[in-house]
């Protein structure tokens, strides 16, 4: 880690401290916890392409800009932009964060199951103290990252979300953080700590929408916990501003027999960087890690993953699919680490990679780490375009070359997205995706 | 029709077609019939375009116009049409989607109407009728999952909807079972008539028992050997491939 650090790079960071003062006090375990990361974010350098971790992703734009933290930000609701976000399906399983403050307004928590919590995390460590201490900050394992401790230090409503035993949540938990336009460039912190008992069945939706074109900065970070059996399904759609940054923090930890599922959706954002660890610490894990990146103009997306195979008899699935247009720019880093102990691992991952310009660009790195001997491993990546049976199909039945690609290119997303068991949202990101594969409104494919 | 004279073709370099002559008229059914690895496959792709081909001497006519300089689509937008031996699955984009826009296409390039959605919907049923296909493969996506016996169906389907002038059909009888065959067979020959033609691309007899040929032709390494009416497949059938070759062998005509 390199400890050069610039002027600039070093205000982006002190600035926002100052602000930090100003912040509603927390007492207790808070305090401390917060007062902890506020120590390690001015012990962390910023990262730079110096960086084996950040090589391909340059934040020095970001850290050029001026931000002030949300909760300096005049509350600045757009009602008419923000129902078209929201959900049928979570109705009442809703919370709404508008520029990153908590909405009473537009929340809605009342079908949920005896016994499940859904509140700030503030409230929960009056009421569970010790759940709360054993759990917060246990899951996301990047070491002199620092932007959870950004997170950490600007943490207000966090979300906890505790599903109680052989409890099945029906619907869906939809946690919506809008960003609208406003005066100033925020930054934005949204943090949630999930804790399933065991059996536990449930499926949450992390959603980043930004409104306008503005510039801001969101910086969320998710931790979850799966006690033994325990089964989620968890979406993370990333809609920001075509201006925003997005550096996105998941940290999974998995016990016996649980499954956890992702699909993360990537079309907004100027830069957006995802960072997702899971940690599959007992045997029978099942582990999926889907993702979907669609980015043109100079947007630029980067995917880092850690899959950490640490028991045997685990099972990880790793899809990863990007569209690259005009000049954006597409990273993956993917990593599944197999321990020695975790004999019979059965773990694929691939990452396939849709180039339509001759401007973007792709880095992908699909890495193994095996030190088992009886595994079923497979890995790898393709950086292409379509194959030429596929568009001779296609033009064999009299259609031209750009109704051939956008075609296949919505078919090549839409791959992701129809896994995504939510209809409501799976119909608002395969317009998106019908939007970018510029199908005009009439002509937007039915979902197949 | 069509017309295609002295055509040779390479592949990766490997020369495919070594001077075929076919003429094709409206109303007629022409079987190419002959071994694996004759080139038979690669005659159905070179005229319908495909880009991994190389034409090396030869035309090909269609509609008194020269296609080969030709992309894929305004061949197909003329009136050509290639049922694939191997369909391409398209996830994500479903059939009645497909089958609109290119309908449309073809229709707009023809100079006639092109229909919307519910019109679509009316005339796509009754051509599912045709092939026995129950109407809920509109809502699935292209080929995807579908069996290999689906593929073909789905194959004919498109012939019935795009209405083509001039119909390739590459290998459609291999991997169908006797019923499946019967009812593909069923609904080439609803389609046929006197202002359509359609070359028949088969390694076996069994599909000219329900689709009868006028013409039927024997390639063998790039040639077409010998040509004849539908007896000549059922010799085949009885004698296989190799006497063919040996009648030329002794008439001095192949090498």
């Amino acid at each position: 880690m390199s400890t050069a650090v610039d002027h600039k790079e070093k205000t982006f960071i002190t600035d926002l401290l100052e602000f930090q003062k100003d912040q509603a006090p927390v007492d207790g375990y808070l305090e401390e916890f917060k007062a902890n990361a506020i120590k390690r974010l001015q012990d962390i350098p910023l990262p730079t392409t110096r960086d084996e971790e950040w090589k391909y992703t340059n934040l020095r734009s970001l850290y050029r800009e001026n931000f002030v933290p949300y909760f300096k930000v005049d509350e600045n609701a757009d009602a008419e932009a923000l129902t078209s976000y929201l959900l049928p399906e979570s109705e009442k399983s809703r919370i709404v964060f508008i520029n990153g403050k908590y909405s009473e307004t537009y929340s809605s928590i009342e079908e949920l199951p005896e016994g499940t919590l859904l509140s700030s995390i503030e409230n929960a460590i009056n009421e569970n103290p010790e759940l709360i201490k054993q759990e917060l900050g246990k899951y996301t394992r990047l070491e002199n990252d620092p932007f959870i401790p950004l997170n950490t230090a600007f943490m207000e409503n966090g979300i906890f979300l505790h599903i109680p035993k052989e409890t099945k949540v029906d619907h869906p938990i939809h946690i919506l953080s809008l960003s609208t336009v406003a005066e100033e460039q925020f930054l934005t912190t949204p943090r949630v700590l999930i804790v399933a008992e065991p059996y536990s069945k449930f499926t949450v939706i992390e959603d980043y929408v930004g409104t306008g074109n503005n510039v801001y900065f969101n910086s969320p970070v998710t931790e979850v916990k799966l006690k033994e059996g325990a089964k989620m399904l968890h979406v993370r759609s990333q809609r920001e501003s075509r201006n925003a940054y997005h550096i996105s923090r998941v940290g999974v930890g998995l016990d016996k027999y649980s499954n956890y599922e992702s699909y993360s959706i990537h079309l907004g954002s100027k830069l957006s960087r995802s960072d997702i660890w899971a940690s599959l610490d007992d045997e029978q894990i099942d582990c999926t890690l889907d993702g979907l990146v669609l980015i043109n103009g100079s947007q630029h997306s980067d995917t880092h993953t850690m899959i950490d195979h640490k028991k045997p008899h685990c099972t990880s699935h790793q899809l990863h699919k990007c569209i690259i247009d005009d000049k954006a720019n597409s990273v993956f880093n993917g990593k599944i680490y197999v321990h020695k102990d975790a004999q019979k691992t059965d773990s694929f991952q691939e990452n396939r990679n849709l180039l339509l310009s001759d401007k973007g660009t792709v880095d992908t790195k699909p890495q193994l780490e095996i030190y088992a001997d009886d595994v079923k491993c497979s890995h790898g990546a393709t950086v292409g375009q379509f194959e030429d049976d596929e568009v001779f199909y296609l033009k064999s039945r009299g259609l031209d070359d750009e109704t051939t690609t956008r075609l296949l290119s919505y078919g090549f997303a839409l791959e992701i997205i129809k896994q995504i068991p939510v209809a409501s949202l799976q119909e608002q990101l395969s317009d998106a995706v019908a939007k970018f594969t510029q199908n005009s409104e009439e002509e937007v494919p039915d979902l197949a | 029709m069509l017309n295609i004279k002295n055509l040779h073709a390479n592949v990766e370099g490997n020369k495919i077609l070594k001077g075929i002559d076919l003429e094709v008229n409206a109303g007629e059914i022409h079987a190419i019939m002959g071994p694996n690895g004759s080139g038979k496959s690669t005659l159905a792709k070179v005229i319908a375009g495909h880009p991994a081909y190389e034409v090396i001497e030869g035309e090909v006519i269609f509609e008194g116009q020269n296609i080969l300089e030709m992309d894929p689509e305004d061949r197909a937008r003329l009136g050509l049409f290639l049922a694939f031996q191997y369909p391409v699955e398209i996830p994500g984009v479903t059939n009645s989607t497909f089958l609109r826009q290119a309908y449309n296409t073809i229709q707009e390039a023809q100079g006639k109407e092109d229909l919307d959605p519910l019109e679509f919907d009316d005339y796509v049923r009754e051509k599912l009728k045709l092939v026995d296909m129950d109407p809920e493969f509109l809502k699935r996506s292209v080929n995807a999952g579908f069996s290999g016996g689906e593929k073909k169906r789905n194959e004919i389907l498109q012939m019935a909807v795009l209405n083509p002038k001039m119909s390739i059909l590459d290998e459609t009888d291999s991997g169908l079972d006797i019923d499946a065959l019967r009812e593909v067979a069923d609904g080439i020959n609803k389609i046929a008539d006197d202002e359509k033609g359609i070359i028949v691309v088969t390694h076996y007899q069994r599909l000219l028992n329900y689709i009868v040929p006028d013409f039927v032709h024997v390639m063998v390494k790039g040639r077409i050997l010998k040509s004849g009416d539908k007896d000549l497949a059922l010799e085949l059938e009885e004698r296989g491939y190799d006497w063919v070759t040996e009648e030329l062998h002794v008439n001095g005509e192949a090498k």
